[in-house]
């Protein structure tokens, strides 16, 4: 039964005591910042557009260096708070980034080879139709013209 | 004989407008020269009118302009670190001194930053240089690493 009352009251103590260490959360934020931007930089490579999620995660760590400078201890936590959420929503939103990267790259892949491919067909056929159909240009602007003789 | 010189001309233009066109598609995302932008701007957001002379735990107001032209998302780490006349720096070697404030920011690529600072002082110092080093993340070593570039305001902290 004691340690019921025991247990709080020494948790309280070393809340009290070390208070950076239970309420900071700065460093530990900062760390997952890097976890998140090294997956940025994994869906960057697999294709995606990480220009949004980059704006994000730039905002959590100025909300980061905000907080630090916050000496209100329930004003800090809001605004770390709000980091943690923007820092979440990068992490959730990165499935989404390399799957829409794979399909950017699929789609890279057809319109080159669509591209190449009516490059390829538009040359033979200019090849072999383009003087035709040049000197039938030719002779539909110029066929009525005579030659005098001076 | 004309028909075949035509056609051969009309295949070269399409040869070489195709050529330009697949490289542009192909070049058009990369950065060519891969480079990243570091500055420091005066209380004005402007280049110039750096305080040359402030007091001891006065905040110091400037706006340090970061841009990524890297071809890839990059996150930075900006020392501002006070050294003196002593202090060695160059783009192989960041400064031996106090680091007075840390700055940090993820751009992707062709995006910046002009991001309002404040520094304090705290302690007196004549002829001193703040020195900002540009430090990136390197995802292969888990750290952060100089990448050589740098910049310095001369100030001098005195006692109010």
């Amino acid at each position: 039964m004691r340690i019921h009352f025991v247990l709080p009251l020494i948790f309280l103590f070393l809340v009290l005591v070390f208070p950076p260490v239970f309420c900071s959360g700065q460093p530990d934020l900062r760390s997952r910042v890097r976890d998140v931007y090294v997956l940025l930089v994994r869906a960057e490579a697999e294709g995606g557009n990480v220009s949004a999620a980059a704006l994000k995660l730039n905002e959590a760590l100025q909300l980061i260096g905000e907080a630090e400078k916050v000496e209100d201890e329930s004003e800090r936590s809001r605004i770390l708070g709000k980091a943690d959420s923007l820092i979440r929503e990068v992490e959730a939103s990165v499935p989404g980034l390399v799957e829409e990267g794979h399909r950017g790259k699929l789609l890279y892949l057809v319109t080159m080879v669509s591209v190449l491919v009516f490059l390829l067909v538009f040359g033979f056929v200019f090849y072999f139709y383009g003087p035709r159909f040049l000197w039938g240009l030719w002779l539909r602007s110029r066929g009525k013209w005579r030659v005098r003789k001076s | 004989m004309m028909d075949e010189e035509v056609s051969a001309v009309v295949l070269a233009v399409v040869v070489v407008a195709g050529v330009f066109a697949s490289s542009q598609f192909f070049l058009s995302n990369r950065a060519v020269e891969p480079f990243s932008e570091l500055g420091v701007l005066g209380p004005e957001m402007k280049i110039g009118g750096y305080p040359k002379e402030i007091h001891v735990n006065e905040p110091l107001n400037l706006y340090l302009y970061l841009g990524n032209h890297e071809g890839r998302v990059m996150y930075y780490r900006v020392y501002v670190k006070l050294g003196d006349r002593s202090t060695v720096v160059n783009e192989n070697v960041s400064a031996k001194a106090d680091v007075v404030a840390m700055f940090e920011a993820v751009l992707a690529h062709n995006q910046n930053l002009t991001l309002p600072v404040s520094i304090v002082i705290g302690k007196p110092v004549l002829g001193g240089r703040l020195i900002f080093e540009m430090w990136v993340y390197d995802e292969g070593v888990k750290g952060f690493r100089y990448n050589g570039r740098w910049l310095q305001i001369w100030l001098n902290v005195t006692q109010r």
